[in-house]
Formats: structure tokens, C-alpha cells, sequence
């Protein structure tokens, strides 16, 4: 699936070819993230270009099924946990942490100095966000989930400029960030 | 804020998206219009060089997925084309559209 210019597209590959189904939306609008839900309801949630609605497709039959009303602030990023059935948007006003079956705020942060603009969960439920002051975020399942005697959250000076896209390797090994100031850097997980 | 110190980094370029294979073995890494393939393991880490890198687009990638069984990775670009790549590195042109393309997924069908 891809988004452009407010089309979400669904391909499908049969046979070693790709084959676009059908075009599900068109608009004035431009998907900024996409996140695949692959347990039922199978379906992709969008992120329209002004930031401010999250919507829910179904992935059969390409219509919309959901839409969790508008946002309080520009989002730019969305990040999905399915074991957790958690999903993170961040964005100017910080991060709120949804359930995906009801769509309810879990949790939300506003940090004061960082406007948030990329996120990923870990395979343990960890959340990473990086920030357009170049900071990455770390919550871990038990403080977004509010166990008791959970680590706060961490924040480590990670780059000089944005932080551009964050990827905590599926096992755990280490997370990777990419960075405004052109450096790729590896940490431990 | 803390301070820590990375335990690898590479100055690259102008970066945009990262995506790792679903194993974790490989790390693809968009840098302008180029993918940069990098191999991983926790002994060793990032290897000295990528592994392969390739292009194709026009204009800066933003947006990368792996595929679930790991074979094929798709890019975007900002020239609205989508490209998939196969492990050899090989890849051709499945769309081009007027429009960036912003984020792409796969399914869990592929």
C-alpha cells in the first residue's frame, strides 16, 4: 500500500507481478504515515496530510470503517504495537497513546522543549520518539501501561538536528536513529 | 537530557527513512535517492561497507518497507515513483504517480 496525493493504493502481488487493485481514496490530501494492522480486523490506519485525523481502512474492501476524530495538534508520525494492541501518534503536541480496538487515550505527554517527529515501538513494547530538537525518547511498556515502579522515561541528546526516522531492530539488539545532521547512529537496545 | 554514547555511526548524507528485515540481519537505509543495504549482527554490528547500494529514483526516498518474509523491499520517492527491490539488489519501477509518495506498507498477504 502506498499513499500519494491523498490516493491510498493497494497492490497485490500474484504470481510474481504486481497488480494495483484498486485506488481507495482520492483528495486534496497526502498520507503522512501508514500503519498496517495484520491481526483482525485486518486494515491500515492513515494520517491525512494536515496532521490532525487518523482513520482506520479496511483492507478487503477498502473503505473507510473508522475514524477517531480530529487531533489537537499537527501528528506526524504514527507507530503500532499489535501484541499491546497500542498505537502511538506524536506530533507538535507531544505523544498520545491509543488503544487500537477502541481507540481511547491511554496515555499522552506533552514535553515541554520537544516537538516530536518520528516514532517506533520495539518488539517489547518499548516506545521510541525522536524529536525535531534531535532528543530520543524512551518509555517502556510498564510506564506506558502505568505499572507500578516503572522507570521513567529517558531522554538522551541523540543528534544535533531532527532526528528523521528511529528503528529498534526486531530482537531487541540495538536501536538505529537517522539524523538531520547527516549521521546514522547505532545504540544499544 | 542524558548524555550517551552510540556504539556505531556513520556519517552518510542526508538521511530519511530506515527499515530493517524482518529477521534483523540487514539494516536498508535511504540516503537522497539511494538505498544503502547494510548487514548486522550483534557480534560485529554494522558491517565496514553496505552490502549493495542502488538507485533508481529521481528524487529523495521517503519512505521504506520491508516485506514480511524479507525478499522484497519497496522505496518511495518524492518523484511519486515506487520501486521494488529484490535481495540481488535488482528492482524495477511499479508506479509513478504525480504526487510524493508519503508512507508505504505492506499487507500481511504481501
Amino acid at each position: 500500500m502506498a499513499g500519494a496525493g491523498g490516493s491510498l493504493i493497494n497492490w497485490s502481488l500474484q504470481q510474481s507481478s504486481w497488480l494495483r487493485q484498486r485506488i481507495l481514496s482520492e483528495g486534496a490530501e497526502e498520507w503522512l504515515a501508514l500503519w498496517p494492522q495484520t491481526e483482525k480486523p485486518v486494515g491500515v490506519l492513515s494520517l491525512s496530510s494536515d496532521g490532525r485525523l487518523v482513520r482506520w481502512w479496511h483492507h478487503r474492501r477498502g473503505a473507510q470503517w473508522r475514524d477517531w476524530g480530529a487531533l489537537t495538534g499537527r501528528a506526524r508520525a504514527l507507530a503500532g504495537h499489535e501484541g499491546r494492541a497500542w498505537l502511538a501518534i506524536v506530533g507538535s503536541f507531544g505523544v498520545q497513546i491509543r488503544s487500537l480496538e477502541s481507540g481511547a487515550v491511554l496515555v499522552e505527554d506533552s514535553p515541554a522543549a520537544a516537538e516530536l517527529e518520528c516514532a517506533a515501538f520495539a518488539a517489547d513494547g518499548t516506545l521510541h520518539m525522536g524529536g525535531r530538537d534531535g532528543s530520543w525518547r524512551r518509555w517502556s511498556a510498564d510506564r506506558i501501561a502505568n505499572a507500578p515502579g516503572a522507570p521513567p522515561a529517558r531522554v538522551i541528546r541523540a543528534h544535533e538536528k531532527p532526528i528523521r526516522a528511529l528503528a529498534p531492530h526486531p530482537r531487541g539488539e540495538c536501536v538505529v536513529s537517522a539524523g538531520g545532521d547527516h549521521v546514522l547512529r547505532v545504540w544499544e537496545g | 537530557m542524558e548524555a550517551m554514547s552510540p556504539i556505531d555511526e556513520r556519517r552518510i548524507g542526508w538521511l530519511s527513512a530506515l527499515a530493517w528485515s524482518p529477521r534483523g540481519r540487514q539494516l536498508a537505509v535511504a540516503s537522497g535517492e539511494a538505498i544503502r543495504i547494510h548487514s548486522w549482527s550483534a557480534k560485529d554490528g554494522l558491517g565496514e561497507r553496505p552490502l549493495r547500494q542502488f538507485g533508481g529514483h529521481d528524487a529523495p526516498i521517503r519512505c521504506l518497507a520491508f516485506h514480511r518474509q524479507g525478499h522484497i523491499l519497496a522505496s518511495g520517492a518524492a518523484d511519486g515513483r515506487t520501486f521494488l527491490w529484490r535481495s540481488d539488489g535488482s528492482g524495477h519501477c511499479i508506479e509513478k504517480r504525480s504526487e510524493a509518495i508519503a508512507a508505504l506498507c505492506f499487507s500481511p498477504w504481501g
